[in-house]
């Protein structure tokens, strides 16, 4: 089973979502109060085998029971006993990925149903298969929500590590007949163990009970302590999984109790399953988190790839907070989750920048966890804002990019960067762009703040390291060229300046001072600076590390000149930064 | 039959078998069902033929997880309107000509994927009943099955009676070896064992005759055959017919009216059997709803004529009076009671008001008797239900209590004075063809002369019956 669609209506705090839920794995991601968890809920109160729901007014979005909560999951990839007629079968609808539902199976698409789940104010859930064409929805009763196959993970964990009624391991071990007869004796056993055992206290007490009775007129020729099976007796929930030295798998560690009971939760319920897993990575070290995703991905592609087929068989749908969980997966897998005004969106990455979001997640794990990016042209732009929250934390009262959920990333270009940053903001964060402003951005920097980005372009068409190698003082700008020079060796950093100064500079030495007194301009000798230092083939702050060498130089400088364009686009962003 | 019919029926995948009337064809139908690996679809014409297979199927204790069984038209609706937009039909209950655009339109869903997938996981094969009565459209719905089930089908040319009557839209039984395998031609006439051995036999060697044109001689044949076919000979054959007070009894004649001719001078006795679709209830129904008034009054005492029998004369001055603008004068308190009913329909247009004329009407006088039973009655539960529904049309509630009817079932009463084509498929104790001459076809008479299985009566003014070979010969002797 393959969930396609969840549309809800007034659940919680959902008062509408329509969602194309896409492959077999998702992984919703979304900053806290984003109904990641109501979106679980509402798809397992759609489809899980329950006999009732008890729902109460604080179900309903706003609490207001005047508009009823309704749930309608578009399932997939059904089994055969579901589709024949006297089933589902004559309320098959079409589904194709982000195109509304078709009420008909038109060949090409795939034949889906769509389960509704309503509660009016009588706070009845009532569940149905929907049709248009069909009048009359027809009621899906829990025996056949039970064939969908559906389980929340991770929900009862101790339960499913017994053979309790409705666990997993019971389910896997299916006719429990024989495990009745041996609890019976267990019973038996406790019994006689008991009744066989010197209890010389209990024994005086029942003596006194039994001369009471008598003086009351009830004769009992003996009276002595037993077991009441009544109070005790051993259920199949008493059978649990122990280790080798009959140690219980309930008292083991969380995370490990967690993974097991996930292991038979899974097992127990087939391939077909369609697995809920709020908070995936709880409990767990990464390296558990990434075995965990590996193998709940491998389970959904192996089955595939057996049958020969792109049929894909079973999905989970989970959420995570962890960068460890948003790296181990493709973002295609990724689904963001955003909330405004009761009105949830859930979106994908989409194709055309999917590869530069690849790019920035392998990088930056937890990028995607955060709320606001700052989406940097390159790599001396992003560089400069890892410095900037360094040194603005301190004029924060310690508080840094993390405390605002801001994170700056590699837009890797002048194109790519910008398609990334409308990207972001449809995927629902709050995105800056900080760039160049040499050459133009594209799309352009009126399509981004037409968007509603926060776009900071340096003034005076020109690139990062030009602006600041005009805007630095004089002092500082020496730094820089020696910093430069310790990166990459005097000569060749002395020999590229020469192109635009002169060859005499090569001879001079590192001293900017003594260029100037050889004749070159400080305005000449800023540009100069500037260009070579960005210059595409041997530009001096292209990576993280230079970048910021590069960054501590500028902000260690720049309460001294405040004035500066180079200060005032800083400034920007700061702003940006920590605004609420 | 041979014992392995049913199983090499069932295991065939494109079958046909030849069934002769009373040769076991439904038994055949259902213990081929019970030989046969998961759900079969049973599909026949008739709501009546549906009930005689599910009643076999439950004698021979075949589970009711094997089988589905239904009309072939109300499963094309079932699908057709399920996938509305596939096959573009939205008529959730089609009267009259709809059925034939139905039929195309429930193919146009069964042709995509997805809809075959829902039948593949429902059934495991197809039978279809009473092949010979498939339209086209039927055929080419069943065709369309057959690409998903094995599919096995069951019919007999010779009863072939719709063909004449509609040979465009009839399915040409002479192609049916284009898409079906002969597997045998059963021919034990187990209708007639214990009951009348050798009329059976006589029966199957009339059907060899009939199929090969050759005339048939009555005379030495094991019925009743009298030369004399005037109306009064016709009378005296059915009264004759009713000393046998514990059977079933069918008198024929070619038409309708003729039928109900007949029954009105036997006093009741026998049943007089309206048309499935019953024109006269629609055509009545919609002449009492389109008059208000006098004229109102006037259709109703038309339509108690054409009904009841035995009214008092007296009724005849009243349509004159009643059309005159006058009140009829009468002294008996039941003439006035009728009397008064009508006057009230003149004066309040309220539906329940014609129920109340129509039953003072038919208690005028303690002999009247409903000749039309069926029509009659069909009317009054048309009028109370209209009325119940807050007097909504009467046309249409007349049409949802015969729909209603034509899918419970009508109740076929024991002794019935009908056409051919209405007791196609039924059967009776005792029958007597009232004039062989107006069973013009080889088709026709075949089916009157299979009717009965305990005697047969035949009116016959020669006594050599020779009809053209039939039609359909196609498959014969293959």
């Amino acid at each position: 089973m393959l969930i396609r669609h969840v549309g809800v209506r007034h659940f919680r705090g959902i008062k509408s979502l329509d969602w194309h839920v896409g492959g077999p794995i998702v992984c919703l991601i979304g900053p806290g109060d984003s109904t990641k968890t109501t979106v679980l809920d509402a798809i397992e109160f759609a489809l899980a085998p329950r006999w009732s729901i008890p729902f109460s007014d604080a179900d309903f979005y706003q609490a207001k029971t005047d508009n009823p909560i309704c749930i309608e999951v578009t399932v997939g990839e059904l089994p055969e006993e579901l589709i024949c007629e006297d089933r589902y079968g004559l309320y098959l609808r079409g589904y194709r990925d982000n195109e509304p539902i078709h009420d008909d199976p038109e060949d090409g698409w795939e034949p889906v149903i769509t389960v509704c789940l309503r509660v009016g104010a009588d706070l009845e859930p009532r569940w149905e298969v929907i049709k248009d064409s069909q009048p009359d929805a027809k009621p899906i009763p829990w025996r056949d929500r039970e064939r969908l196959c559906i389980a929340r993970l991770g929900a009862d964990v101790e339960k499913h590590l017994t053979w309790s009624r409705g666990s997993a391991l019971s389910r896997i071990t299916g006719d429990q007949t024989g495990t009745g007869a041996t609890l019976a004796i267990a019973n038996r056993a406790a019994h006689e163990a008991i009744a066989n055992a010197s209890l010389v206290d209990l024994q005086e007490a029942a003596e006194v009970a039994r001369k009471a009775a008598l003086e009351f007129g009830v004769k009992f020729p003996a009276l002595r302590p037993g077991l009441d099976t009544q109070s005790f007796s051993v259920g199949s929930g008493a059978l649990a999984l122990q280790d080798a030295q009959g140690v219980p798998l309930r008292a083991t560690g969380l995370g490990t109790r967690r993974l097991a009971a996930l292991a038979v939760e899974q097992t127990g319920l087939g391939k077909d399953a369609i697995l809920l897993i709020d908070e995936i990575e709880s409990a767990l070290e990464p390296h558990r988190i990434r075995r965990l995703l590996r193998k709940l991905s491998l389970d959904r592609s192996a089955s595939s790839a057996r049958n020969g087929t792109s049929e894909v068989h079973g999905q989970v749908i989970m959420t995570t907070h962890s960068p460890t969980a948003v790296v181990a997966l493709p973002v295609t897998n990724l689904a963001f989750v955003q909330s405004a005004n009761g009105t949830t969106t859930i979106e994908r990455v989409a194709p055309a920048v999917r590869d530069t979001v690849q790019g920035i997640v392998r990088r930056l794990g937890h990028a995607l966890l955060a709320r606001k990016i700052i989406v940097c042209e390159g790599k001396t732009e992003e560089a400069l804002c890892r410095v900037m929250d360094d040194v603005y934390a301190e004029r924060h009262q310690g508080q840094n990019f993390a405390c605002f959920g801001v994170v700056p990333v590699d837009g890797e270009g002048r194109t790519s960067g910008p398609q990334c940053a409308l990207e972001f903001q449809r995927l629902g964060y709050g995105v800056a762009y900080f760039g160049d402003s040499d050459q133009p951005i594209s799309p352009d920097r009126q399509e981004l703040e037409s968007r509603g980005i926060h776009v900071v372009l340096w003034e005076g068409n020109a690139s990062t390291e030009e602006r600041i190698a005009l805007d630095l003082p004089w002092h500082d700008l020496q730094q820089l060229v020696d910093s430069a020079i310790d990166e990459h060796g005097e000569q060749p950093v002395l020999s590229a300046i020469s192109q635009r100064l002169g060859p005499t500079i090569v001879a001079l030495g590192s001293s900017l001072n003594s260029w100037e007194a050889k004749g070159s301009s400080q305005e000449g000798i800023r540009r100069a600076i500037g260009k070579t230092a960005k210059s595409a083939k041997h530009g001096w702050f292209k990576d993280l590390n230079s970048g910021e060498v590069l960054g501590r130089i500028v902000f260690q400088a720049l309460p001294r000149i405040p004035q500066t364009p180079l200060a005032s686009s800083l400034a920007l962003i700061e702003t940006w930064v920590y605004a609420e | 039959m041979q014992n392995d019919l049913p199983r090499q029926f069932a295991h065939s995948t494109r079958g046909l078998v030849i069934a002769p009337a009373g040769c076991g064809k439904t038994h055949l139908i259902a213990e081929s069902v019970s030989h046969c690996e998961g759900r079969q679809l049973v599909l026949t014409h008739t709501h009546a033929g549906v009930r005689a297979i599910l009643d076999h199927l439950k004698r021979q204790g075949v589970p009711s997880a094997k089988y589905r069984v239904t009309t072939i038209d109300g499963f094309a609706l079932r699908y057709a309107h399920a996938f509305s937009s596939l096959s573009g039909w939205n008529d959730p209950q089609p009267r009259g000509d709809a059925w034939a655009q139905l039929r195309p339109a429930a193919v146009d869903a069964l042709r995509r994927s997805a809809v075959k997938s829902v039948i593949r996981s429902s059934y495991a094969g197809l039978y279809v009943d009473e092949y010979q009565d498939c339209t086209r459209g039927q055929h080419q719905l069943i065709l369309a099955l057959a690409q998903v089930l094995p599919t096995r089908v069951v019919g007999d040319p010779l009863q072939s009676v719709f063909w004449k009557l509609n040979s465009r839209e009839q399915f040409d039984w002479r192609t049916i070896l284009d898409h079906y395998t002969l597997i045998d031609e059963i021919s034990t006439p187990h209708r007639w064992r214990d009951r009348n051995q050798q009329l059976g036999e006589w029966l199957m060697e009339v059907r060899r005759i009939l199929l090969e044109g050759r005339p048939l001689d009555l005379r030495g044949a094991p019925i009743s055959w009298e030369t004399d076919v005037g109306r009064q000979n016709q009378l005296a054959v059915c009264r004759t017919m009713l000393r046998h007070s514990e059977h079933s009894l069918l008198a024929l004649r070619e038409w309708g009216n003729q039928c109900h001719d007949l029954a009105r001078s036997l006093n009741g006795a026998f049943h007089g059997m309206e048309t499935v679709e019953c024109k006269h209830l629609h055509e009545w129904a919609q002449r009492i709803e389109t008059t208000t008034g006098t004229a109102r009054v006037c259709e109703i005492l038309g339509f108690a004529a054409l009904c009841l029998a035995r009214l008092p004369t007296a009724l005849k001055g009243w349509a004159v009076a009643f059309g005159a603008g006058r009140t009829p004068s009468a002294r008996l308190p039941q003439y006035l009671t009728a009397i008064h009913a009508l006057t009230s329909v003149i004066e309040n247009d309220d539906v329940s008001l014609i129920d109340r004329a129509m039953d003072a009407l038919e208690h005028v006088d303690s002999r009247v008797l409903v000749a039309r039973r069926e029509l009659w009655r069909e009317m009054r539960r048309s009028l109370r239900e209209c009325h119940r529904a807050g007097g909504s049309s009467i046309a249409d509630t007349a049409w949802h209590v015969r729909n209603r009817s034509r899918l419970i079932g009508r109740r076929v009463e024991r002794r019935c004075l009908s056409t051919t084509l209405l007791v196609k498929g039924l059967q009776f104790d005792h029958v007597a063809i009232l004039n062989a001459v107006e069973l013009a076809d080889a088709e026709n008479l075949y089916v009157a002369l299979t009717r009965g299985s305990r005697s047969l009566t035949l009116l016959s003014a020669s006594s050599i019956l020779q009809r053209a070979r039939p039609y359909f010969t196609a498959v014969k002797g293959n």
